[in-house]
């Protein structure tokens, strides 16, 4: 095993993603509904595991997580539970006016049809791949 | 991204000559690491999208190879880190062939946050290729595995059995 590759990538890796998440330009919901003053005005734009939470007569609710926001527009083409990338203007009261939504489709049957590659993958390296005096080792005879 | 299985067929197409399996392995499993390592953790915690995303991007997968080819004997290192790190270039090359109405894929991460993709098909519509995926794959193995010119020589019969 070598501790110095293992050192750089971890800490390669982690400071990527500490730079990526103070850094990001895409803002989530979380973000736009703890700071609407900040964000009144401005275009945005969220697409990151966003879900249409409900639908009524004036718009919709979409969600990240545990996090909702309501958005002002036609729901022409969505319905719940889709998957969406949206596009809107904030308002100083952290309610988007929407200008673009388009739902993913497809989405989770494609998820269903990759498990069923990573199973097969899975299958496959725990038979190529072996632990051995403390290293992993490419099994040569499989 | 296209779905795992677009990723392994084209993954399977690309390295079918080589004759190691344990080797094709690793380099098929380097062919999904990308969305493995990252799809995991956001999909479970949404907060954590971008922590993970950079191991989506060449630097990270360049990361990756380099942190799992130390777990690896040192005979090994090198040539593990070669194959992860060219399975997952493959993987963000056929991730940029989709198209998005936003985001896409930061090449040039982290010095640039431009995404950038050739953008020829929608990623909901890559599913549709994964019947030809598979038949693709079945028709390679079993075009590898049919009787061989070997194969029938050893089928004569030779002298001793006459």
């Amino acid at each position: 095993m070598s501790k110095t590759r293992i050192r750089i990538g971890l800490i390669g890796l982690c400071l990527l993603g500490i730079y990526a998440m103070y850094a990001a330009p895409t803002k989530n919901i979380a973000t736009l509904v703890n700071a609407p003053q900040k964000y009144a005005g401005q275009s945005v734009e969220i697409y990151i595991e966003t879900k249409i939470d409900a639908i009524d007569d004036t718009g919709f609710w979409i969600r990240q997580g545990r996090n909702r926001l309501r958005v002002l527009g036609p729901s022409t083409g969505i319905k719940a539970n889709d998957f969406v990338s949206i596009s809107g203007i904030m308002d100083s009261s952290a309610v988007m006016h929407l200008k673009s939504v388009r739902p993913a489709k497809g989405r989770r049957l494609k998820m269903a049809i990759s498990l069923l590659g990573l199973g097969l993958i899975f299958l496959l390296i725990i038979t190529a791949v072996e632990w051995k005096d403390g290293t992993l080792r490419i099994n040569e005879n499989a | 991204m296209p779905d795992l299985i677009s990723h392994i067929g084209f993954g399977y197409l690309v390295g079918y000559r080589y004759k190691s399996s344990s080797w094709m392995a690793l380099f098929l499993a380097a062919m999904i690491l990308p969305d493995v390592i990252t799809r995991a953790v956001y999909i479970v915690f949404p907060q954590l999208y971008w922590f993970v995303k950079p191991m989506h991007t060449p630097l990270g997968v360049i990361l990756l190879s380099v942190l799992i080819s130390g777990f690896f004997h040192k005979k090994a290192r090198n040539k593990v880190m070669l194959y992860i790190c060219a399975g997952g270039m493959l993987h963000i090359f056929l991730d940029t062939l989709q198209k998005h109405m936003h985001g896409g894929y930061l090449l040039l991460f982290p010095f640039s946050w431009q995404p950038h993709e050739i953008g020829l098909i929608w990623p909901g519509e890559t599913i549709y290729f994964t019947p030809m995926w598979i038949m693709v794959i079945l028709f390679v193995i079993l075009w590898k595995n049919k009787p061989g010119k070997d194969d029938h020589q050893k089928l004569l019969p030779t002298e001793s059995t006459k």
